[in-house]
């Protein structure tokens, strides 16, 4: 169980996030949405151990984050929102050069298998010859490699097409079935409610909350 | 750190090319401009033809000398060839020493015992002139001054009988013992140089430093690529973390680079030392953390292309290998202060700049942020 204790996070004077609390089981997709500038993507931060909050805890199972930081990035997936990999690199060489500075050993067979549950197949292609759609893939590909317990998405499916899109989707669900915790930032109100058990609401917005309220989505607000 | 060479051979792979130009650059401008320089002093020397008349011991000796000449090239030739040459201007000028030289010297005679034949383009013929009779009266006079001690010998009946070769033969001696006087003090081991002194005088480890800070701050700029690829917030997760990441790579840099010096020790001709090595690689380190540190500071490569160009430029000014300014230095000492590449210029392991370099380079390991991000 990943639990967020009534954190608090300011940018100096401002306040981006105010008494957050919830917690996520394993096998749970959480969305979280919200207007630009709402502090998603410094919840996920917050979550990912890059961003300390101002107050408040932050744990998984038995490791805190400010005592066993270490300890618990090992067992994160980070999928950041622009698309971190190697352009002058292939497939397979991005891919074996995060195995080779990653936690684990992975074989280069094993390394393939992932990119090809993915539909991501041209594993001798250079990166920058590649889709945004299949960036995208292997953007996730990497963050993979160490099988970690929780994936943070930081808008993973944003400017791609909608093959990749519901080929991405469709990935995530395998992992919810291995009992991964996954929390997923998107804009797209008809992924969100489509791919999450919960949502979680930053801002104060009403329009997300008006949407979320007719799918008849569980909601956490957070303004 | 295999893991940081497996890695960093991906991108070497893709960037051979590149590498191995930046990596013999170096060399290929040192040894362009040493060659370059030389060829240019061989072609400032006046071509001279000389006419033996007859081959002697005297004639040898002359022409040795003016072989040992920086001023000009002394070809020796028939009168006839030596004629031609100087008509289609290969020669500046042509000296023809007549038979009975050594004879006519040994009488103490100095003159008609070289005939000079310039054409209307001979610029030189009259400092070769006044060169060549200078060498035949030092001859005449060692001669006169040969048969004048054996006259005082004899007027004076003396014990010891000296023949003129002999006497010839100590005053060469006496010559040479007090040009060893006046000769440049030899490290212990070294050899005397064989060739003839040049004009111009490279300062080659200085040549090196030069070109390779150039090329080690270009070879620098993958810290810009890297950082700019957004890839560096996934080393958070990862067992490695950037900052460390970033010193692995510089050291297999280093590494690299230490490779090219101690190829450069043997390339360059220079005797091969421990210590060299260590005035070597003492600059390497410090050039090397220097423009990782000047490459973290820079988004964008054509910027950091000219801020590194203009650096070495003006290492290149204020060392005064490229353009002497020892007048300047006289009275600025500072420069040398400054200069990073001053010791490696002086032969001395590079102490205060890599002091401060690495000092910098811990300080910034330990910064604080970086445990966190």
């Amino acid at each position: 169980m990943l639990k967020v204790q009534r954190i608090h996070k300011k940018y100096g004077k401002t306040t981006v996030l105010n008494n957050l609390s919830f917690s996520i089981a394993p096998g749970e997709i959480i969305g979280l949405v919200g207007e630009n500038g709402a502090g998603k993507s410094t919840l996920l931060k917050l979550l990912a151990t890059i961003e300390k909050p101002t107050s408040g805890k932050l744990s998984y199972k038995e490791l805190t984050y400010d005592k066993k930081r270490k300890e618990v990035r090992k067992r994160i997936g980070y999928v950041p929102q622009d698309v971190a990999i190697w352009d002058d690199l292939t497939v397979k060489e991005n891919m074996k050069f995060f195995e080779k500075l990653s936690w684990v050993n992975k074989s280069e067979d094993e390394l393939f298998q992932l990119c090809k549950d993915m539909n991501l197949d041209r594993w001798k292609d250079p990166v920058k010859n590649l889709s945004g759609g299949m960036k995208r893939k292997l953007n996730l590909a990497i963050s993979l490699i160490h099988d970690p317990e929780i994936l943070l998405l930081d808008e993973p499916t944003v400017g791609i097409d909608l093959k990749s899109r519901k080929e991405i989707g469709a990935y995530l669900q395998t992992l919810k079935e291995q009992q991964k915790m996954i929390v997923y930032i998107s804009h797209d109100m008809d992924e969100i409610t489509e791919l999450c058990d919960r949502v979680i609401c930053i801002g104060s917005d009403p329009f997300y909350k008006n949407v979320l309220e007719e799918s008849g989505k569980k909601m956490i607000i957070c303004k | 750190m295999k893991a940081i060479f497996v890695t960093r051979m991906f991108f070497w792979k893709k960037q051979w090319p590149n590498l191995l130009f930046w990596f013999a650059f170096p060399f290929v401008a040192c040894l362009s401009i040493i060659h370059l320089t030389d060829r240019i002093q061989e072609d400032v020397q006046v071509p001279v033809g000389f006419v033996l008349e007859e081959e002697t011991l005297k004639t040898d000796e002359l022409l040795q000398k003016l072989e040992q000449s920086d001023l000009i090239t002394p070809t020796l030739l028939t009168e006839e060839e030596a004629i031609h040459q100087l008509q289609i201007h290969e020669l500046d000028s042509v000296f023809i020493i007549h038979e009975g030289y050594e004879e006519q010297i040994r009488k103490g005679n100095r003159n008609n015992l070289v005939t000079g034949i310039k054409s209307n383009m001979s610029f030189a013929y009259s400092s070769v002139k006044e060169m060549v009779i200078s060498m035949v009266q030092e001859e005449t006079v060692r001669s006169k001054a040969a048969y004048t001690v054996m006259g005082l010998n004899e007027q004076y009946s003396g014990s010891d009988s000296w023949s003129y070769d002999e006497i010839i033969d100590e005053t060469y001696e006496v010559q040479q013992q007090e040009n060893l006087i006046t000769s440049n003090l030899l490290f212990n081991d070294s050899v005397e140089a064989t060739e003839k002194p040049s004009f111009i005088e490279w300062n080659t480890w200085g040549l090196w430093a030069i070109f390779g800070l150039l090329s080690t701050l270009l070879l620098m700029d993958w810290i810009i690529k890297e950082k700019n690829s957004n890839t560096f917030i996934r080393f958070s997760f990862i067992k490695i973390p950037w900052h460390r990441y970033l010193l692995y790579t510089l050291i297999l840099y280093f590494l690299a680079f230490s490779l090219t010096d101690l190829l450069a020790i043997f390339i360059l001709d220079e005797t091969f030392s421990v210590r060299i090595l260590m005035v070597l690689l003492s600059f390497r380190l410090t050039a090397l953390i220097m423009s990782f540190f000047l490459a973290l500071l820079f988004n964008n490569r054509l910027v950091y292309y000219g801020v590194a160009f203009a650096i070495t430029l003006f290492i290149s000014v204020i060392s005064g290998v490229i353009i002497p300014i020892d007048g300047l230095i006289s009275n600025l000492h500072w420069l040398e202060g400054i200069n990073p590449i001053n010791a490696i210029q002086n032969n001395e392991v590079t102490i205060s700049w890599l002091f401060i370099t690495i000092l910098g380079l811990l300080l910034w390991l330990i910064r604080k942020e970086y445990h966190y991000a």
